[in-house]
């Protein structure tokens, strides 16, 4: 036998046949690699924009057995990879039809299996008419034995090695100082740094992979990439509360307060433009207090302001669906993780019990809607102001693990931990006017060529800026002031009649401003005094947009 | 509503088991005449397809709490036959016994031809008459398909609901040729299989040998009554064809399978009511709640349904096929052995020749095999002659 591998348990059986009938929705053929640790199955569907990989350690099988030295038929799935350590190791891949594939696992009617066997036999004594041919054979509860031999094409493998790039990426950007950090990080989140570098390191196809370390730990906005990971139960309740089967897209919005879901259904129209079905929206919102992490890459500026950079991922529902779906084939609840870089750029979800992992990576649009603010500041290629505001991302990172790093339980656990929030709150505070006088001066200046924003994004140049702005504020102020007196037109000013309206606008943003600066300082100063309660102090419930 | 003078008059209350029986004719065509025999011991339903699948379903007069056949005089061999089409008898059964507590008491009718066949349905409150008009087709094609009994191939008894679900499973995976193949050995060890060829390739179904479900399985030379061992017999049939026993298989308790020489498969199924559900729990649960007399059990004498059913060979098979499907029928770990095996044979001679150890040597990329070979030659000269292993061994280190 070149390869033989037993399934024997009821829930892997099922795991199996849930998994084969997801990978053949995806597409008809389904690829298997044989590789002397894990078999892995995957799938992409025609178009290439979403690809679902699945593997299955040694220890899911019953029995597994993978002999590449003696195959002889079918030599063209043979391959040799060789790793970052120089390893060189031996697959074996084919693809086959997974229509037929997903008949042949079905569950029997009113049976039981009791096992699955899965043979290539390509050695040299194989009977002609087995070569190539995947055997399947199935002993039923009911003592039958069901012998199948569908044919295989030998392929050689080209890993597609995202889900690695994008782990490297991840540990780069987070998780390779978190030592020298003076604030601790939590626990389990470490345990997920540790092991994506071992699975990285571990990999047969990290060749390319390790190489690829970042030169310097400057990070530049093409290292931008966010992490999340939350239970499937979240997902499972978006999935199942919106209509998903009419559902095409689905939006996924994070800050460092809320995780935001949007499902959008798009409208037919009848011939006669009679709506069939109306175009929806509908989106769930959660705090972010109630996933397990998030890392989000945002810029030290971006954190301090009252609105923190939304990141934004557009992908496509049906694979999604199936993938979440598939989760459930497990009784117990389980982490998915997901990781994302800018719009456009693939997203990869994983999810991993025991001795399966499963891994969805689809393409994101690239659109992107007016909501993503940062993207205005940062400007499509920057110099070295830039770079600046960049390196001190290098921080705030870190920063937003710490802060909401599974805040339920270090709320808990610890009540100390938590005035960070406060502090985090107080910085604001004092950052908030200048984010004011930001904010109303860009209706003013909205129309001036770029590069001159793009100077006042840059730290210095807006210090400098800030003495203009107070200047330009006070004058608005004053004119509001002599409102009463604005009967005389001689004193007013012609353009700033123009933009009265503008001038309104603005001090009633101020006035919100005010009055939202002075509202969380009164609430954290409350909130440092409960907390000196102790550690038993019961958290007051938070609102889903504090 | 019995009239003695009718030609043929029966009434019954178990309208549940007729539709059962009846609703194995409907893999034959729901929408064509059915040929109702009616003779003294019960009535016979028989239809047949294209001349190479007939089937004939015998309901007992013991079903019936009266049964009055008054053929022609002094004949005891008498029968008369009838033409009606089989769903017109279905939808007025189910449709005069669908979910009623009271009991329908059924009575159907003919007076010979020219007459039309009449059903009347009656409950405690209503009575209601059908008229079906019959005409005997002159050929209603009944394929002469007699098994030659003196000249079998093979005979097999095997329960009727694994046999139902070994065909179930060759219709879920596209089967559009199907096998079968039998073969008794010396060991004891009887296999009785159906092959699937379809787009998977061949796929084969082994139906368990155990006693209790193969009940029988003997395979005989082309004479009558040889027993014969080691010999193979394939049947070769068209699967849509062939699973038009599904139905019939799925209440049968018992299944006896025959094939004569000339390739003619003869089914004879034999449904026991007392192991078989004839309802389904929806009902058997109102039933009980009602628990009248509609609850009637079956007559004790009654036999149960009977059906024979007779398909025709497809065409005789190549031997290219044959050995295609005997080598699929070679257990994986036989297969093995053999072409293992075979380069060794000199050693159960005694003789080692260097030419066969070179041989072995040639076949170094064998890798594992090679190690077993070591340990299947171990074991197989144990008890006769040790000494070729212990010459063997030098060359493995």
């Amino acid at each position: 036998m070149s390869f033989k591998a037993i399934i024997t348990t009821s829930e892997n059986q099922l795991v199996w046949r849930r998994t084969i009938q997801m990978l053949a929705t995806l597409h008809d053929d389904i690829r298997f690699t044989i590789t002397p640790r894990e078999l892995i199955v995957w799938s992409m569907n025609s178009t290439d924009t979403s690809m679902c990989q699945v593997s299955f350690a040694k220890g899911f099988f019953e029995e597994y057995t993978f002999e590449p030295e003696n195959i002889v038929f079918g030599e063209d799935g043979l391959q040799l990879v060789q790793d970052f350590n120089q390893d060189t190791h031996k697959l074996y891949s084919f693809k086959t039809n997974g229509r037929h594939l997903s008949i042949l696992f079905r569950k029997p009617e009113n049976d039981v299996m009791k096992d699955i066997v899965l043979l290539i036999n390509n050695t040299e004594v194989c009977p002609e008419t087995l070569a190539n041919r995947l055997q399947i054979v199935i002993h039923t509860e009911s003592m039958l034995i069901k012998e199948y031999a569908p044919s295989f094409i030998p392929i050689k493998f080209d890993p597609i090695v995202i889900n690695l790039r994008y782990k490297r990426k991840f540990l780069n950007v987070y998780g390779t100082s978190s030592e020298n950090q003076e604030e601790q990080l939590d626990p389990r989140l470490l345990d997920i740094f540790e092991s994506t570098a071992k699975e990285v390191s571990n990999s047969y196809f990290n060749n390319d992979i390790v190489t690829n370390l970042r030169p310097n730990s400057e990070l530049t906005l093409e290292d931008e990439i966010n992490y999340l990971c939350c239970t499937n139960m979240l997902l499972k309740n978006f999935i199942d509360s919106c209509n998903s089967s009419a559902t095409e897209e689905v939006k996924l919005e994070i800050n460092v307060n809320r995780l935001c879901i949007t499902a959008f259904t798009r409208g037919i129209y009848s011939k006669n433009n009679d709506v069939l079905r109306n175009a929806m929206r509908a989106s769930n919102t959660v705090s972010t207090m109630d996933l397990e992490h998030y890392c989000l890459f945002t810029t030290a500026e971006d954190e301090n302001t009252n609105h923190p950079s939304t990141k934004v991922v557009t992908f496509k529902m049906k694979d999604f669906r199936s993938f979440i779906n598939l989760s459930s084939v497990w009784k117990t609840d389980m982490n998915i993780h997901l990781w994302f870089c800018h719009p456009g750029d693939p997203i990869l979800m994983e999810m991993r019990k025991s001795n399966v992992c499963i891994e969805l990576v689809q393409v994101s649009d690239a659109e992107q809607g007016n909501v993503i603010a940062p993207s205005k500041t940062f400007g499509p290629s920057k110099g070295s102001p830039l770079r600046e505001t960049a390196t001190k991302k290098l921080l705030s990172p870190r920063k937003s693990p710490l802060k909401k790093r599974s805040p339920l339980k270090s709320q808990l656990r610890d009540a100390p931990m938590s005035p960070l929030k406060p502090t985090a709150l107080f910085v604001k505070d004092a950052d908030a006017d200048a984010d004011v006088n930001v904010r109303w001066k860009n209706p003013i200046r909205g129309k001036k060529p770029v590069e001159e924003s793009a100077e006042e994004t840059s730290r210095p140049a807006s210090q400098s800026n800030d003495s203009q702005l107070l200047a330009t504020a006070e004058r608005t102020r004053t004119t509001i002031g002599w409102g009463s007196k604005s009967a005389d037109p001689a004193h007013m000013p012609s353009d700033s009649h123009l933009n009265r309206r503008d001038v309104l606008k603005r001090e009633k943003i101020r006035y919100l401003q005010e009055l939202s600066s002075k509202k969380p300082r009164v609430e954290s100063q409350g909130n440092s005094d409960e907390e000196q309660f102790g550690p038993t102090q019961v958290d007051k419930p938070k609102g889903i947009f504090d | 509503m019995l009239n003695q003078d009718l030609l043929f008059s029966a009434s019954t209350v178990h309208l549940e088991h007729i539709t059962t029986a009846l609703n194995c004719l409907i893999p034959f065509g729901i929408k064509e005449d059915v040929l109702i025999i009616i003779d003294k011991d019960g009535l016979s339903f028989a239809r047949a397809n294209n001349r190479v699948i007939s089937i004939q379903l015998f309901l007992s007069k013991e079903l019936f709490i009266a049964y009055n056949y008054n053929g022609p005089s002094g004949d005891p061999d008498s029968h008369t036959k009838v033409c009606v089409k089989i769903n017109h008898i279905l939808d007025s059964i189910s449709v005069a016994n669908r979910d009623k507590d009271d009991v329908v008491e059924c009575t159907l009718s003919y007076n010979g031809e020219g007459s039309p066949l009449i059903l009347i349905f009656e409950d405690s409150m209503i009575s209601e008459r059908v008229e079906y008009s019959t005409y005997l087709l002159k050929d209603l094609e009944m394929a002469d398909l007699e098994p030659d009994r003196d000249r079998l191939m093979f005979e097999c008894i095997i329960r009727g609901d694994v046999l139902y679900n070994a065909l179930q499973d060759l219709k879920e995976i596209g089967c559009k040729e199907c096998y079968i193949y039998a073969i008794t050995k010396t060991d004891g060890r009887n296999i009785f299989a159906l092959i699937s060829k379809s787009q998977l390739g061949l796929s084969k179904v082994v139906l368990p040998g155990e006693r209790t479900i193969l009940e029988k399985l003997e395979v005989y030379s082309g004479e009558a009554s040889i027993k014969v061992d080691n010999c193979p017999v394939i049947g070769y049939f068209d699967f849509s064809t062939f699973d038009k026993m599904r139905m019939s298989a799925k209440i049968a308790s018992k299944i006896l399978l025959r094939k004569d020489i000339h390739g003619l498969l003869n089914v004879n199924i034999l449904s026991q009511t007392d192991n078989v559900i004839l309802v389904d729990s929806k009902i058997t649960s109102k039933m009980q709640n009602t628990s009248d007399i509609r609850n009637a059990q079956l007559p004790k004498d009654y036999p149960g349904i009977v059906i024979d059913i007779s398909i025709l060979e497809k065409v005789h098979l190549e031997e290219f096929d044959v050995q295609e499907i005997n080598l699929l029928m070679e257990s994986p770990e036989e297969a093995q052995t053999k072409a293992i095996y075979q380069p060794s044979r000199p050693n159960d001679d005694g003789k080692v020749s260097t030419k066969d150890l070179d041989g072995n040597y040639d076949n170094n990329f064998l890798g594992l095999t090679k190690k077993r070979r070591i340990e299947d030659v171990e074991h197989e000269s144990d008890d006769e002659n040790y000494q070729p292993v212990t010459k063997d061994m030098p060359l493995f280190f």
